[in-house]
């Protein structure tokens, strides 16, 4: 089997006949399921890594069909920089969560690791496979694929987690009839599944009714996955209520995915003049998504709880990378892909940190925080203080380059209101996090719960005391080792920024932008 | 394979940040290894070396080898070094850490090829180095802590500003090259915001207001940098700018007259360090090869015996816990050491032979003469006079050797390392003073002057000789007393009270009202994000807290907004 | 000091003084070597002028007591 000419496939084969054989294998042996599935994930990130020097090297897109169909009968799977750079994120993430998951596994989830990591397995295949394809039912395929185990993984949380999955089963049910709807549409005109085949097809019936109601029905169908404002009503509480790995995989992955299916979709099968120029669609995207900056800002300072803020902080981190893809220009492009990279990453050590709270405070409630946890667990701290310096923008963090990209996109497009838009929800973004800094760095212990202390007894014997009676109690290793690196990847990818958008983001960037 | 450069400054600054994490324990010997693994990277870097990074616009050059900049930074890395062991004895992160950072940033404008690198290094170093005069604590410190960063912030915008002038003209791009003042308005305003940092009257006083009022370590990395980058800049930028040469002589003049007259130990070599800076200045000024080289050789060298000198005070301060000559006296008894290396300092910068001084000040002072530059060759060489005549002998006498100890003046024992680093430091200025090949074999220019003449041996010697003697059949004069004597702080000081009644007040006032208007606002803005949802349900009664379970949409509702949407996104589609 | 120091110092300046005119062998071109022991009134008048400006010139106008900037 010749490996190289294979690469493509790989993935999502490997995922999926790992997520299958996992329940067989670990039938008797359960603790090979974890094994398994970091095994695959390992060798998933492996293969991304050599996918992504693959297409660095050749330079240009890489077809690769399928059982040797050609298409559009066939369906064929494209190589291209920014396929290969989403996947090598997602892999990347979901790799670092799962080593983190075993500890967590076992705290929330007892005797549910093989059914789990199989369906992560599944998951990670559906996700796998959206990203290559080039065809647009078998995205379709590996959506419901993805969305069905997202189910699963969402519903095994605590008690609300089964309304939580109910709710995001039926939105995102409707999610994928409607992008379903939007291929049947185009398939009806255009004659071909092929993304490719389409894209050449299309400038030929632009002004067609069909093809502008499949444009829609697409859009609508992503926006909700991606959870676009006003079409994010699922997310809060998907995030909020399932287990803490299931949030940390979902949560950098799951939105990130449907962005990357919509900037195909706009920019590679529509073509950026029909879905900016021809119609405003764009330009709504980009309405929406600031709205949804705005909105998810404001609602996470009203949070009481981490992962809900985590989760309205998502709605308004995607709203960036709807504001780039709507934004048609290169900036916006390079910001809003940049984006996913970092939004992936920073979700993801933040939503670790919160993992390791559950599992030592035993609550993520950001009121219960207090100064105790600054000795208790300084590790987490330290990465969540950077996760959360880099969420709000400030340099050297990744964060503060892909807004950097961002702005200068809305002021190439000559939009102010974006602008300040994005500088408003830094300003939101420093409230709700520095506030739980500020309770964990700097508020004294007690100083809520306890009534008999007064006002001016925080001198020291007694503040001592309770110092030296605070021990460290951080997480295993096991559950630390990806928070940090996580965090520290932060740091590298900020700095690194220019490598990256150099060395592969600029190559995204399709011709006419 | 890309080599990988780094520049020196970012080991320092890695060191900065490190160090909060360290334990206690390992945070000196820390210190001492980032300072040393610098120093050996710039020793082992080859010239032409150049990292650059691109940024939107910009090509930063973030570090350059060559000459010029090699020799400053071997000397800043090697001090940072000698001040680490100085100052093994410190506990205090805060002022590890600053000094690191300060030390960072003086590599870094060293090396930086472009002037937007060079500017957020000299920022650096202006924050960094304040906080050495701070942690002092006390409230002398406090106000001219104060003082001096306001100082450095407007030396600093005014360089910016004159950066933003400069590139805003025809022709002009941001490596650091030769400027001319002639091209533009600029250009000016960077020389004004560099010559600040070089501390050249009427905008010095920052430095003998600051200096002395800095901790015992934090003085020594004071002495050392601010003043010498400024050099470094201007002897990269200005050389052969005629008016640096008449500033340059004034300053060795001004210098040495204050310190004559003034009284707290390091307020005098704050202002010799002024007196030193003019010879570095004229010789840029001077702009021939010779000149150049006595300027970085006498930069160099200047480094390594301030520093001694500083060293030698800072034990002083330390062990006795004062630092003014009316209050102490005849402590050669309790500390021959320190008295000892503090003498070797003293010999350098006032010329002896077989000392640094006389290898590096002299050439400064030839190439004068060279240039035919008569006279600022003879106000030079008064100013070596009055050099010997204020830390040679006045400070040393009155210190160690006159009169008793005062009976209540207590005198500790310095810790050791105090005692290592100045006896590193004084080893090199004996050493450059007895070889001196290996201090000029760094210089930007190849160096084809002897200092070991007849003729240099018998001016120097019959100048001390007799300047030894006036001093004293003439000590008496010369005894300090305890006045202040006015700089042109006072032009900024004294209106200080009135400006603060008339203007500055009234203006906190208004500000008051200000400013309780918006905590007005920021409250009911804190009890809008405790709820946003409010604005669009109005609850009558119970609590109007944000809780989940109560503001939840319902599924109905989501769905409706996914159809709303699609029938919006239909029209407009099919529409336009 | 002691009578021993002084005659060190008187020795080194004789010492000077014939190194300065056994030295000069028609190299000297500046005005100040042309001056016989030109760098003794140099050294010996600069110090001279220079305390007594500091101290008697300069130091009664700018010299005032030690809490002069305190409000």
């Amino acid at each position: 089997m010749n490996l190289t000419n294979n690469s493509p496939v790989l993935i999502p084969l490997l995922f999926l006949s790992t997520g299958i054989m996992t329940p067989v294998l670990a039938m008797k042996k359960e603790w090979l399921a974890r094994w398994i599935a970091l095994g695959a994930s390992a060798a998933s990130v492996a293969l991304s890594i050599f996918n992504l020097i693959r297409v660095i090297n050749v330079g240009k897109p890489i077809h690769y069909k399928l059982g040797n169909w050609n298409p559009s009968l066939g369906i064929e799977y494209v190589l291209d920089h920014l396929s290969a750079f989403v996947i090598l994120v997602i892999n990347a993430i979901a790799f670092l969560v799962l080593i983190y998951a075993k500890k967590s596994i076992e705290s929330e989830l007892p005797g549910k690791e093989v059914p789990y990591y199989a369906s992560v397995l599944l998951m990670l295949c559906g996700f796998n496979g959206m990203m290559i394809t080039g065809d647009l039912f078998n995205l379709y395929v590996f959506l419901e694929i993805c969305s069905l185990t997202l189910y699963g993984l969402i519903a095994v949380g605590e008690k609300k987690s089964s309304m939580a999955a109910f709710t995001y089963l039926i939105m995102g049910t409707i999610a994928g009839c409607f992008y379903l709807l939007g291929v049947g549409f185009l398939y009806i005109k255009t004659g071909s599944l092929n993304m490719a085949d389409v894209r050449a097809i299309l400038p030929f019936m632009l002004d067609q009714p069909a093809v502008v109601i499949g444009l829609c029905f697409m859009t609508l169908g992503l926006g909700i996955k991606m959870a676009l404002f006003p079409l994010h009503g699922w997310l809060p509480d998907a995030y909020t209520y399932a287990p803490s790995v299931s949030s940390a995989l979902i949560a950098p992955t799951g939105t990130k995915v449907a962005s990357y299916v919509l900037i195909r979709i706009f920019y590679f099968v529509f073509g950026i003049t029909f879905v900016s120029k021809t119609l405003p669609v764009a330009d709504i995207i980009s309405w929406l998504a600031v709205v949804g900056i705005i909105y998810g800002s404001i609602m996470a300072i009203a949070q009481k709880e981490l992962k809900r803020m985590l989760a309205y902080s998502t709605v308004a981190q995607v709203g960036y990378i709807g504001l780039g893809i709507g934004l048609a220009n290169p900036f916006g492009l390079i910001g809003a892909v940049l984006h996913i990279l970092n939004h992936a990453v920073m979700k993801a050590c933040l939503f670790l940190v919160s993992g390791n709270f559950r599992l030592k405070l035993g609550h993520s409630n950001i009121f219960k925080l207090d100064n105790t946890i600054r000795k208790k667990m300084p590790w987490t701290m330290a990465a969540f203080t950077i996760a959360a310096l880099s969420m709000v923008g400030l340099p050297p963090m990744a964060g503060f380059f892909s807004k950097w990209y961002l702005a200068l996109g809305t002021i190439e497009k000559g939009n102010w209101l974006f602008l300040a838009a994005i500088l408003v929800s830094t300003l939101l973004n420093a409230v709700y996090f520095f506030r739980i800094l500020e309770k964990v760095y700097m508020k004294p212990i007690d100083s809520q719960s306890s009534n008999t202390h007064e006002q001016g007894t925080y001198h020291d014997h007694s503040v001592k005391e309770n110092e030296e009676t605070v021990k460290r109690d951080e997480v295993s290793p096991s559950m630390l080792f990806p928070t940090l690196t996580l965090a520290a990847a932060l740091v590298v990818l900020g700095i690194l920024n220019a490598i990256i958008v150099d060395g592969v983001i600029k190559y995204i960037i399709p011709k006419g932008l | 394979m890309i080599e990988l450069i780094i520049p020196p400054a970012f080991i320092l600054l890695a060191g900065a940040l490190m160090l909060p994490v360290l334990p206690q324990k390992t945070r000196s010997y820390a210190f001492i290894f980032f300072s040393l693994a610098s120093l050996i990277l710039i020793l082992t870097m080859k010239d032409g070396a150049i990292l650059t990074v691109s940024t939107m616009n910009y090509q930063l050059i973030i570090l350059k080898m060559d000459a010029l900049s090699r020799v400053f930074g071997i000397i800043f890395a090697f001090i940072a070094t000698a001040g680490g062991i100085y100052s093994f004895h410190i506990k205090e992160t805060g002022q590890q850490c600053a000094a690191l950072l300060y030390a960072g940033g003086a590599l870094g404008v060293t090396f930086a090829g472009d002037f937007f690198t060079l500017f957020i290094f000299w920022e650096i170093m202006a924050v960094s180095s304040t906080y050495l005069i701070w942690s002092r604590g006390t409230s002398e410190s406090q106000k001219a802590g104060l003082r001096y960063l306001l100082f450095h912030v407007l030396g600093g915008g005014l360089l910016f500003a004159g950066i933003l002038l400069y590139l805003s003209g025809p022709g002009a791009n941001i490596m650091v090259t030769q400027l001319k003042p002639e091209m533009g308005p600029g250009v000016w305003l960077m020389l004004l915001g560099i010559i600040i940092n070089a501390a050249v009257p009427p905008f010095h006083a920052w430095l003998s207001d600051a200096y002395p009022e800095a901790t015992v370590t934090g003085a020594v990395f004071l002495s050392a940098f601010t003043t010498k980058t400024a050099v470094y800049v201007l002897a990269r930028v200005f050389p052969g700018l005629e008016i640096l040469l008449i500033l340059g002589t004034v300053m060795t003049i001004y210098g040495v007259v204050y310190a004559l007259l003034e009284n707290d130990i390091r307020r005098i070599l704050a202002y010799h360090i002024i007196s030193q800076v003019g010879y570095m200045l004229a010789g840029v000024g001077i702009g021939t090869a010779m000149a150049i080289n006595g300027a970085v050789s006498h930069a160099f060298s200047h480094i390594l015996y301030k520093a001694l000198l500083f060293m030698g005070a800072g034990v002083v301060l330390h062990t006795t816990g004062k630092s003014t000559l009316t209050e102490i006296g005849g402590l050669r008894k309790e500390q021959p050491l320190t008295f000892w290396l503090y003498m070797i300092a003293a010999f350098s910068i006032s010329g002896f032979p077989l000392f640094n001084g006389f290898i590096s000040k002299s050439m400064t002072v030839a190439a004068a003469g060279e240039a035919h530059h008569e006279w600022a060759m003879l106000l030079m060489t008064l100013a070596a006079v009055g050099t010997f005549l204020g830390v040679g002998l006045k400070l040393p006498y009155f210190t160690w050797l006159a009169k008793d100890k005062p009976a209540d003046l207590k005198v500790e024992n310095p810790p050791i390392n105090m005692h290592i680093g100045m006896i590193i430091v004084a080893f090199f200025c004996i050493f450059h003073g007895l070889y001196p090949k290996h201090l000029y074999q760094w210089l930007p220019f190849p160096v084809e002057w002897n200092p070991f003449t007849l003729h240099h041996f018998v001016e120097t010697v019959q100048i001390l000789v007799f300047t030894f003697i006036v001093f004293w059949l003439m000590r008496g004069i010369i005894t300090p007393n305890t006045k202040i004597a006015l700089d042109v702080d006072w032009f900024y000081r004294r209106p200080a009270k009135f400006t603060r009644k008339y203007i500055v007040d009234p203006w906190d006032k208004s500000f008051d009202v200000i400013e309780a208007q918006f905590y007005k606002l920021a409250g009911i803005l804190a009890e809008f994000g405790k709820n946003p949802l409010l604005i669009m349900t109005k609850d009558k009664k119970g609590d109007t807290a944000y809780s989940p379970d109560r503001y939840r949409p319902a599924t109905q509702t989501l769905i409706l907004t996914v159809l709303g949407l699609f029938i919006i996104l239909a029209i407009i589609g099919l529409v336009f | 000091m002691k009578l021993w120091h002084w005659i060190i110092l008187g020795l080194v300046t004789v010492a000077s003084i014939v190194a300065e005119f056994a030295g000069q062998h028609g190299e000297v071109s500046h005005l100040p070597f042309k001056i016989p022991l030109f760098w003794i009134w140099f050294g010996a008048g600069g110090s001279v002028v220079l305390i007594l400006f500091g101290k008697k010139l300069f130091g009664p106008i700018v010299e005032k007591k030690e809490d002069y900037y305190n409000d």
